[in-house]
């Protein structure tokens, strides 16, 4: 023969919710037993009751705690005859308690509003023209929404709507991670954003990409980097560039390569080698140092030098051999010696 | 035992029977009631008891009787000074029985004024102490005439009422209680005198106040003491129907298990009972164990199981409190003496059974288990025109004979 005990279903509020064993318990003003006078029976005088939680869950630790709030109304069933220990079995959702965004009610006292409030667009593109943040396509019809939202703001959307279904989950301070019906996926910070991945991180973009910085851009790359780009690279730079290269440089261009700058270009190197078929210079070439030439010296302009050594013959030392042949003085000089 | 002055049994004095009306009259039933009945046991919180009046004034359709008037009764048994004083509400009339032209005869039925003041009493506050202390504050709550005597507990229990009434609470407590001397089996309870909170375990180690002997009417030891010799005579005796052994079974007397299931911890915790093991000889009625041979070793004759959280359900005082108390009901008697005011239910008193049998007239030997040491479990007070006599409920849970 067994004998167990007696259980007597009750109704009540739930009156506190933060069980100092973080068990997920609840205080529980049993209606009709317990009296409704606080000063009476205060709440701190109200035992703990444990709740139930959802099928395979409530083992070390894993699955869902339980997510009473005080005011709740609760069923549950005491589980003594002397009417002191209590379980807590499922909360009723009042007239006035489903989630406006799931009932699709009052949306504009939602985060639906405050999000197509502070959608971003005209975000300008590097190669011209801008693109914008695509608004919510919430568009809910009760009861295809299954709504999650926190005391204090935070949401969770399992939208099955046909034609929107969405997977929403929004930060109390806006941001927020939206997947859209058809897929694509919106994601807003509204403060900064962090991404650490501890090993290798890739990603794939099939179609086009665009990305605006209104800051500044610092990208360290411990390792080797490589880009490879298939057609153009336009690069806009508004004020100045600088390089540092520890180590060589090389750049190998297969047409031609045009360098237009504005004003002087300094090259500070041991020694520069050129490998071209000509040098073409249309401005004056000055030297501060001695020029060695080893072919023909051709010039349409004045050549000015202090000293012109050809091997064996001196600009200021050379003679020539000059023949007389006319009285007024005119003759023909040979070449120096 | 004290001494008494012995008169002429079953004479008494009655004092005072008086009925008084909502309306503040009172009316006074002395010469009117043909007799009295005064209930007092350890398993009814408190005393109540019946009244049967000539009633020759029409009183019952005047004054619509049974519907809440105070009775008062008061008196003694001649020569002692221990009166009772009863003081009860009357709840229930029986509808007017003819008795001649002229007069028609009523019974009155009336309980103390205690239960009805805690059946009209919710208790919303909660409480955190020593279940005694809690007692003694919800008992202090009922406007009483009587006090209490409390026997100490020595643990701490946390209550919440759920709409209880505080005798609610009382008797809820009384089944977890434990006494600071490690005693089981608490009871709530009115005798004569008071109220009470105490453990089975401790009545049983009270000494004895009286004693009472089966006798041939008509036959004294002494006849210079045949007043006491009478006063102290059983007049009529009944050996009572009590539990049948599979009645004991299922009660899981003779041993039994106790699965607490503790939902917060997860843990399960197994008490087990039997008549032997449990048996403290400090603590009973005598020195051996009722029955002990149908003890079941594997105490598997009953399987209590007991989820709980707040309070440990590992306490093993409620399954022991029941068990003890159980225990004493394996045997039980009630004898009829002449009354005695002084007597009431919870008290120890000696008692001779006659032993039937061939030999039991002439031989000491005859083996006579029951007669020796029993608790007063409940008495039956009648007052009649002539005489006062009682019907003692005894029970015991030991045998006074062997170790």
């Amino acid at each position: 023969m067994i004998i167990s005990n007696s259980f007597t279903p009750f109704f009540g509020f739930v009156e506190d919710v933060k069980d100092p064993e973080k068990i997920g318990r609840v205080k529980v003003r049993v209606t009709g037993y317990h009296s409704e006078n606080k000063g009476v029976l205060p709440t701190d005088d109200l035992y703990w009751f444990v709740c139930l939680v959802n099928n395979s869950e409530g083992d070390s630790g894993i699955g869902t705690n339980p997510k009473y709030n005080v005011g709740s109304l609760v069923f549950g069933y005491f589980i003594d005859n002397e009417l002191q220990n209590g379980f807590v079995a499922g909360a009723f959702n009042g007239q006035d308690d489903i989630n406006k965004l799931a009932a699709n009610t009052d949306i504009d006292s939602t985060i639906v509003k405050t999000k197509k409030d502070s959608v971003q667009s005209g975000i300008s593109k590097a190669g011209g023209g801008s693109w914008s943040e695509p608004q919510t396509p919430y568009k809910a019809v009760y009861p295809e929404n299954k709504v999650t939202e926190s005391n204090s703001g935070h949401v969770i959307e399992l939208d099955d709507t046909e034609g929107a279904e969405r997977l929403h989950v929004y930060h109390r301070a806006g941001t927020f991670y939206e997947v859209h019906p058809n897929g694509s996926q919106v994601v807003r910070i509204v403060k900064d954003g962090y991404t650490i991945i501890a090993g290798d991180g890739y990603f794939y973009i099939d179609g086009e990409s665009n990305g605006f910085i209104g800051g500044n851009h610092d990208l360290n790359i411990k390792g080797n980097s490589t880009i490879n780009i298939d057609k153009a690279n336009d690069i806009t730079i508004g004020n100045s560039q600088n390089i540092d290269i520890g180590g060589s440089q090389t750049v190998n261009i297969s047409t031609s390569q045009t360098v237009s700058v504005g004003g002087a270009v300094q090259i500070d190197a041991s020694s520069i080698s050129m490998n071209a078929g000509t040098i073409s210079l249309t401005g004056q070439l000055v030297f501060a140092g001695n020029v060695t030439h080893t072919g023909s010296l051709v010039t349409s302009g004045a050549l000015s030098a202090s000293t012109i050594d050809s091997g064996s013959t001196s600009l200021d030392q050379h003679v020539h051999n000059y023949t007389w042949t006319d009285p007024s003085g005119a003759g023909t000089t040979t070449p120096p010696v | 035992m004290a001494s008494k002055d012995y008169k002429q049994n079953g004479q008494y004095n009655l004092k005072r029977v008086e009925l008084i009306l909502p309306s503040g009259d009172s009316l006074d039933l002395k010469t009117s009631f043909l007799d009295i009945s005064l209930y007092e046991s350890l398993i009814t919180p408190t005393m109540s008891g019946s009244i049967s009046i000539i009633d020759s004034a029409n009183t019952y359709n005047s004054e619509l009787l049974g519907n809440g008037e105070e009775i008062h009764i008061d008196f003694e048994t001649a020569g002692s000074s221990n009166n009772i004083s009863y003081y009860g509400v009357v709840y229930k009339s029986s509808p007017p029985t003819r008795l001649s032209e002229h007069a028609s005869g009523i019974i009155l039925y009336f309980s103390s004024k205690e239960r009805i003041t805690s059946s009209r009493m919710i208790v919303s506050d909660a409480f955190n102490n020593q279940s005694s202390e809690i007692v003694k504050t919800l008992f202090g709550r009922i406007k009483n005439k009587k006090n209490i005597d409390i026997r100490q507990t020595k643990n701490i229990h946390k209550f919440v009422p759920a709409s209880h009434s505080p005798f609610q609470i009382i008797g809820d407590l009384a089944s977890k209680s434990i006494s600071s001397q490690n005693e089981y089996g608490y009871l709530f309870y009115e005798d004569n005198k008071q109220f009470n909170f105490k453990p089975i375990q401790y009545l049983y180690t009270q000494n004895p106040i009286t004693q009472y002997a089966y006798k041939n009417a008509g036959y004294f030891k002494d006849v210079n003491k045949k007043e006491e010799e009478s006063f102290n005579s059983i007049q009529d005796y009944e050996i009572v129907s009590v539990s049948d052994l599979l009645q004991q079974i299922d009660d899981g007397v003779l041993g039994s298990t106790s699965v607490n299931l503790n939902i917060l911890e997860k843990s399960i915790v197994t008490n087990t009972y039997d008549n032997v093991s449990a048996f403290d000889k400090n603590k009973s009625s005598g020195k051996t164990p009722n029955m002990r041979d149908l003890t079941n070793p594997n105490k598997t004759d009953i399987k209590e199981i007991e989820i709980g959280m707040n309070n440990a359900p590992s306490d093993k005082a409620r399954f022991y409190n029941i068990k003890e108390i159980l225990n004493s009901q394996r045997y039980a008697a009630k004898i009829s003496v002449f009354g005695d005011t002084s007597t009431k239910a919870g008290d120890i008193i000696i008692c001779a059974l006659p032993v039937w049998g061939t030999d039991a007239q002439n031989n000491d030997k005859v083996p006579d288990p029951y007669s020796g040491r029993c608790l007063v479990f409940g008495i039956k007070h009648t007052i009649q025109k002539t005489k006062y006599t009682q019907s003692l409920k005894l029970v015991k849970n030991a045998f006074e004979v062997g170790q």
